[in-house]
């Protein structure tokens, strides 16, 4: 009786982990991305590694103002859509025409053994062109 | 050629801490009738085998479970946390929650289950308390 006592409880444990991590998957999937307003530095550079992580990298580079013609961006940025990525804001500001808005990007892969979480921090630079902001830095993008 | 390596090199860390954990054990305990041996002495091959496979099925679903656990409740804390600051991150989320969540499909019943038959095992037989495999698990959960 104490045996199927002790089974019981550890069904209804093991259950109810089950359910808990359900219940935080389905939440964190739904979970809605930030929208900033329209014209922010924020929103451009959402807007820039949405596109980039969709592969759309013409219409990126509509966004930006590097000196780098369009077939190097295309090298630069044309692998960055193969990894899914976490890109969370951790400081924005302006100054006059410039903005800067540093952000921490994250990606992450799973193997046979485990999974790993590369993390960088970087900084966008944009400039006020045409009254829309237009990234002009960096050249690249770590993970 | 990476790939190799770092299978290879988890291999070896994952060696190296069974040797440790047995080592400690072995340091620890003076030597008494193994869980090997039945009552008259003898050596049971079969029941070695048979411990040795549950036990480590057991504490791999229960690595699993914990591991995915773990995760989970970082996810959990993350978007309770960073909600307000992410600007992409839809389909990262999807990866780290399936993965995760097949941790934890897969290792529950792996750790139940196995779990389970050792425990029946242990009633059957007074004698499976004793066995080395079962105070190693003991130790390293």
């Amino acid at each position: 009786m104490r045996m199927y006592r002790s089974l019981l409880v550890l069904l209804g444990g093991a259950g109810a982990l089950l359910a808990a991590g359900v219940v935080v998957a389905l939440v964190a999937v739904r979970q809605p991305e930030t929208a900033y307003p329209a014209h922010s530095p924020q929103r451009t550079v959402a807007t820039y590694l949405r596109l980039l992580q969709d592969g759309r990298v013409d219409t990126a580079y509509a966004l930006v103002a590097m000196n780098m013609d369009r077939e190097r961006f295309h090298e630069q940025f044309d692998t960055w859509s193969q990894t899914p990525h976490r890109v969370t804001l951790l400081q924005a500001g302006t100054t006059g025409p410039d903005a800067s808005v540093t952000v921490e990007i994250a990606a992450f892969s799973a193997g046979p053994f485990g999974a790993s979480d590369q993390t960088r921090r970087q900084t966008f630079t944009l400039v006020r062109q045409g009254g829309a902001w237009r990234i002009t830095g960096p050249e690249y993008l770590y993970p | 050629m990476m790939p190799l390596f770092s299978v290879l090199s988890n291999l070896i860390g994952l060696a190296l801490l069974v040797a440790l954990v047995i080592g400690v054990i072995r340091l620890l305990r003076p030597r008494t009738r193994s869980g090997f041996e039945d009552r008259d002495g003898r050596r049971d091959s079969a029941a070695v085998v048979r411990r040795i496979v549950t036990y480590t099925m057991a504490f791999a679903g229960l690595q699993a479970v914990l591991y995915a656990a773990a995760g989970l409740l970082a996810i959990g804390v993350a978007t309770a946390t960073l909600r307000s600051s992410t600007l992409i991150g839809a389909a990262d989320m999807r990866g780290r929650v399936s993965f995760y969540l097949a941790a934890l499909i897969v290792g529950l019943p792996l750790w139940l289950g196995f779990w389970r038959a050792a425990q029946r095992r242990t009633m059957r037989a007074p004698d499976e308390r004793a066995a080395r495999e079962r105070r190693q698990r003991e130790i390293c959960s």
